[in-house]
């Protein structure tokens, strides 16, 4: 019994240890995932609106392998030098720059794979000298994004609007300030949405994926615009609103990303209408197709316009 | 968080899964870069008659361009000729913005008659490097 007993306070201590170091190890890991959700984020606003350029997909494929290595070699070293003065993590010595420069190369190379998959750019047909010059030319701006996450979106904003900070609340009832604020999201989102996406909508490119993409490739892009959405607003950290009625389920991240994503693809299909081309309109199955195809530029927009409130 | 700080085991394993890619993708350029750069390549171009239709009055005949093995190249232009009779001879030419490594493209030209009876020849006419 005595060795029981004495046992007993070792083993939970152990296991206390034990947990301790887990928590610690997990808090590690969050705060990875938050640098890199940051550096994503960065990089999806400044890269996606250039992936949807014909001339780049080809330019990838018909660069000889020197004139790819020289671009490769040019894409790491600016990163290296960015990473110096901004990054996406907070160390700014040489040796970190380096490290972070890799990894923001990394980043933009899965991240432009992905996109170019989902619009039909990489398939598996695809050559290995395909793949990687498409990749490669489509990464160069968004390891560029990834890159100066730091200069735009801060890791511990001060200026940040917070929503727990009501001390210079406007006055009115926490029901209007709401709708104020709702509106003012709203229209940020338009205008982002706008912003990113009008210079896209009358170019072939889009009438080029959405006539090759099919239904279950569409809703596949659809659903990654929402993850996009909602990585820029929330995952990312950037976003920090104000929220005078905290109840509200229309003030929950998954509400706000459904609202952000469908405001920007209302004005997505409002642009295929307008300055579009004419082949678009032609049946609604394929302005719809053009509409969630606008619809990538147009939701990274949207998201990124409320941030700039 | 300053310079001295140590990286953490997440930091490692993102910055090594990142370092993967990149070699992988240096390595790749750079294995290219050594091989002697090749500028003379072989197109091959057919028609398919089995795969012919007709619709709407007009024969539809599908034009097949495969590139084995080399660089990607720009504007390939392929000529399609025929022979509507004994003395007349017709030609299209059909120009191809590029074709990659192992791509097949499918161009799907349009006849009034049966494309069988029209001795058709298709051949390559000239490529572009960039």
């Amino acid at each position: 019994m005595r060795h029981r007993a004495e046992f007993f306070p070792l083993g939970i201590a152990r296991l206390l240890m034990l947990i301790r170091k887990n928590m610690s190890r997990m808090s590690e890991w969050q705060n990875e995932g938050k640098d890199l959700l940051r550096g994503i984020a960065a990089g999806l606003i400044f890269g996606i609106p250039l992936l949807y350029t014909m001339e780049m997909w080809w330019h990838g494929l018909t660069f000889s392998p020197s004139r790819l290595m020289l671009i490769f070699s040019i894409l790491l070293c600016l990163n290296t030098v960015i990473c110096l003065f901004l990054g996406f993590r907070e160390r700014y010595d040489f040796f970190s720059a380096i490290l972070e420069a890799i990894e923001a190369v990394g980043l933009a190379v899965i991240l432009s794979a992905l996109v170019l998959f989902l619009i039909g750019e990489l398939d598996t047909g695809s050559s290995t000298t395909e793949i990687f010059g498409k990749i490669l030319t489509q990464a160069v701006v968004i390891s560029l994004g990834v890159s100066i996450a730091n200069a735009k979106f801060p890791k511990n904003d001060e200026n940040l609007k917070s929503s727990e900070d009501h001390s210079q609340a406007p006055a009115g009832s926490s029901d209007e300030r709401q709708t104020k604020e709702d509106i003012m999201d709203i229209g940020a989102s338009i205008a982002g949405a706008v912003l990113f996406a009008f210079n896209v909508a009358p170019t072939e490119e889009v009438l080029k994926i959405s006539s090759r993409l099919s239904a279950e490739q569409t809703l596949l892009l659809l659903l990654f615009e929402g993850v996009i959405c909602y990585l820029i607003l929330f995952a990312s950290g950037f976003w920090k609103r104000n929220v005078a009625v905290k109840d509200s389920v229309f003030q929950k991240p998954f509400a706000e990303t459904v609202i952000c994503t469908a405001v920007s693809l209302v004005v997505a299909g409002g642009l295929i209408a307008l300055v579009g081309q004419g082949d678009q309109q032609s049946t609604w199955y394929l302005w719809v197709r053009s509409t969630v195809v606008l619809g990538l530029p147009a939701v990274t927009g949207g998201a990124a316009g409320r941030l700039a409130l | 968080m300053n310079a001295r700080q140590k990286r953490t085991f997440a930091e490692w394993i993102s910055f090594s899964f990142s370092l993967l890619i990149v070699l992988a993708l240096g390595t790749f350029l750079g294995a290219r870069m050594l091989e002697k750069e090749k500028t003379y390549f072989s197109v091959e171009a057919k028609a398919l008659f089995d795969d012919g239709k007709r619709a709407d009055g007009k024969y539809i005949l599908p034009i097949q361009v495969s590139y084995p093995k080399g660089r990607t190249f720009a504007k390939l232009t392929v000529r399609v000729t025929w022979m509507e009779d004994e003395k007349t001879t017709n030609s299209q030419d059909i120009e191809l913005e590029y074709l990659a490594e192992k791509a097949r493209q499918t161009t799907y030209l349009y006849f009034s008659e049966d494309p069988r009876n029209l001795k058709i020849t298709v051949t390559p006419l000239r490529y572009t490097l960039e």
